[in-house]
């Protein structure tokens, strides 16, 4: 049976890049480039596999920046079909971000909506649970693998101390983790084809924020750095120094 | 849906008052995270001369109630069905939102565990309120009643203080595993506000078909944590690292690579997706310091860290570092640790007699 697939793609600021301004201890997020947030890379790569096991159509939709159709793109080189860029992302702001999504996911119609259970760069785990809960639907979260069958999917859910497997019937919030699966690197053929799929183009309405960032600095490192590059002199001096630590 | 984007800030903040936490259980036993945030919410309340309601929500309420008190708290309101035993997003979910509308909060604290995070989210939607998720630094303004929540963004590069003025209770969740378990108090007592309650089966939208506990073990309360990295260069490399950890008492920890080649089970995991840990000493061995990594263990008391390159990252994050191959430091370092404490036992037994 055919499934309708939403997959929900982040954009997210190359880590390695982000620093502190020097004078004022800043991050420069604005001024690094963008690229595909890596969980939402994986929730990608799960709808494609379950398209391809099930039949079906994967849509992706991306809150995000002026450049969000770059991540769009490469969604649809691994094999997302179709796509909706929303520009007016405001940055981590999970209620604003679930509320623009949850409008959007109700106008399609759909079996299954696939996320990430948490970006690689805000990391609040937030959205999956808001969206269950503003959508009406149960959310399957935290997803190591996902079978769909008569209206309802069975997912393997890791969580700290056990796995579970659980089954929701569909529509459904299925959030997945990092070991789901390995991305995949597309042909250069779907690249290519990528730039033909279908994307639409939206602005959400700006909203108001439930809370204000006050600061946003380098935290304070206190930590000691002595070096020892000679072994034999720095490991019984380090042993000293630990010595009450190991107690 | 427009007015939840836009939801209209609380008239009359003050009528919000006191302090929740959200305690974690499972099965009638108290987990670590709930403990974690009496200890955090005590210290509120106290602040601001408020009361800490602990919000605890499972089968055999009345026990881990007991033991809940003996950490000091003012009043428990608490839920029981045998129903209950398990996490269950919708029950749970109703549960604590009648709470929260009955009592008014000023400032509800929930762990950022897999069913926290479940849980604060949708409460943040049911009662209009703002949550800034997995704060590592928890205070309270004390003539604003302002709760700061700091969480770090941009993997640990930068934190950032997140104030919510307008909307109430005024909600957070905390990383597991950041804040310390409170000390008991003796004799403290608590009003018990405990009801039994009766669950709609319509409310449960997922079964639960098997569950597998893991092996799994917690990192989060051990003294001393020594990792191994790919800097290990091989899977045999974790028995020097074992020995280590032996020898101090500790539990042996890794990076995400090294579980992801099947060198180690993912439960020894630190990191953004592992465990969180903040041990007396964190030892890194042959780990480069990556921020996800960092964010596992950047709250440790002590940090040594062994890598070969002297320019490693890890270096920032350390508070001692030797600079050469881990397979000839870890021998040598679990030796002198032997040797210290066989020199120190003697030391001590001398100067008893
Ligand atoms: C979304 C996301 C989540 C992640 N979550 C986690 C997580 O939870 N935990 C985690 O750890 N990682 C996580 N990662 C991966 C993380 O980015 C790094 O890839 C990982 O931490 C690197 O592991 P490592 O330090 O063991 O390996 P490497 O980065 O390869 O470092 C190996 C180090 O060993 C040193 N070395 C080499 N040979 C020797 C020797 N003989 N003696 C001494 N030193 C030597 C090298 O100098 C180097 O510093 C995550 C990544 C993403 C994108």
């Amino acid at each position: 049976m055919p499934y309708q697939i939403i997959v929900l793609i982040k954009q997210m600021p190359d880590l390695e890049l982000v620093k502190p301004d020097p004078s004022t201890g800043v991050p420069n997020v604005k001024s690094v480039p963008l690229r595909f947030e890596t969980l939402s890379k994986h929730a990608a790569e799960a709808a494609v596999r379950l398209k391809e096991k099930y039949g079906g159509k994967v849509t992706g939709i991306c809150l995000g920046t002026e450049t969000a159709g770059q991540a769009m793109k490469e969604a649809f080189a691994m094999g997302v079909d179709e796509g909706v860029v929303i520009t007016g992302y405001q940055g981590n702001n999970p209620r604003f971000t679930a509320g623009v999504l949850a409008e959007k996911i109700k106008t399609i119609p759909h079996d299954v909506v696939l996320m990430g259970n948490q970006s690689a760069d805000s990391y609040t785990g937030m959205l999956p649970g808001m969206l269950s809960a503003m959508l009406g639907e149960p959310l399957l979260g935290n997803a190591l693998s996902v079978e769909l069958s008569d209206g309802s999917a069975e997912v393997l859910r890791v969580m700290e101390d056990r796995n579970e497997k659980i089954r929701g019937k569909l529509p459904a919030v299925i959030s997945v983790t990092q070991e789901i699966n390995e991305p995949r690197l597309p042909p250069v053929m779907q690249i290519l084809a990528a730039g033909k799929k279908p994307m639409k183009m939206e602005k959400a309405q700006p909203g108001n924020s439930f809370s204000v960032v006050r600061s946003n600095k380098a935290p304070k490192s206190e930590r000691k750095k002595q070096i020892y590059e000679d072994p034999s002199k720095g490991i019984p001096e380090v042993v000293k120094a630990i010595r009450e630590a190991i107690r | 849906m427009a007015g939840l984007i836009n939801a209209a800030a609380v008239e009359k903040p003050e009528d919000y008052r006191n302090i929740f936490v959200y305690l974690e259980n499972r099965n009638g036993e108290l987990q670590r995270p709930a403990l974690e945030m009496i200890g955090v919410g005590k210290r509120l309340a106290e602040k601001v001369h408020e009361k800490l309601y602990c919000v605890l929500i499972g089968s055999k309420v009345s026990e881990m109630a007991d033991e809940a008190a003996s950490y000091g708290c003012d009043v428990i309101l608490g839920a029981e069905s045998p129903d209950l035993a398990e996490f269950r997003t919708m029950p749970y979910a109703r549960l604590v939102e009648d709470f929260v509308k009955r009592e008014k909060p000023n400032i509800f604290l929930i762990p950022a565990t897999r069913n926290g995070r479940d849980l604060a989210s949708r409460i943040a939607v049911s009662c209009q309120a703002g949550v800034t998720a997995d704060c590592t630094e928890i205070d309270i303004e004390e003539d604003t009643r302002i709760l700061s929540a700091n969480r770090p963004t941009y993997g640990e590069s930068m934190l950032a203080e997140i104030l919510c003025k307008k909307h109430r209770p005024q909600m957070a969740t905390a990383r597991a595993g950041i804040f310390p378990v409170p000390e008991k108090v003796d004799g403290s007592k608590c009003e018990r506000r405990i009801e039994k309650v009766k669950v709609d089966k319509a409310l449960l939208k997922k079964e639960i078909l098997e569950f597998r506990k893991k092996e799994a073990i917690d990192l989060t309360a051990a003294k001393v944590v020594v990792s191994g990295g790919l800097g290990l260069g091989a899977p045999a490399a974790f028995k020097l690292v074992e020995k280590l950890a032996n020898e101090m008492n500790g539990v042996v920890g890794a990076s995400r690579p090294t579980a992801d080649l099947g060198w180690i089970s993912r439960d020894h995991q630190v990191g953004q997706t592992g465990q969180t840990v903040r041990p007396r000493l964190y030892v890194a061995c042959g780990i480069s310091g990556k921020i996800q990594h960092i964010m596992g263990m950047k709250n440790s008391e002590n940090v040594l860290s062994i890598n070969i390159d002297q320019n490693a990252e890890i270096f920032k994050y350390s508070d001692y570092v030797i600079v050469d191959d881990v397979n000839k430091v870890l021998p040598a370092l679990t030796e002198e640790i032997k040797k210290y404490k066989k020199a120190h036992v003697k030391k001590t037994v001398k100067s008893s007699s």
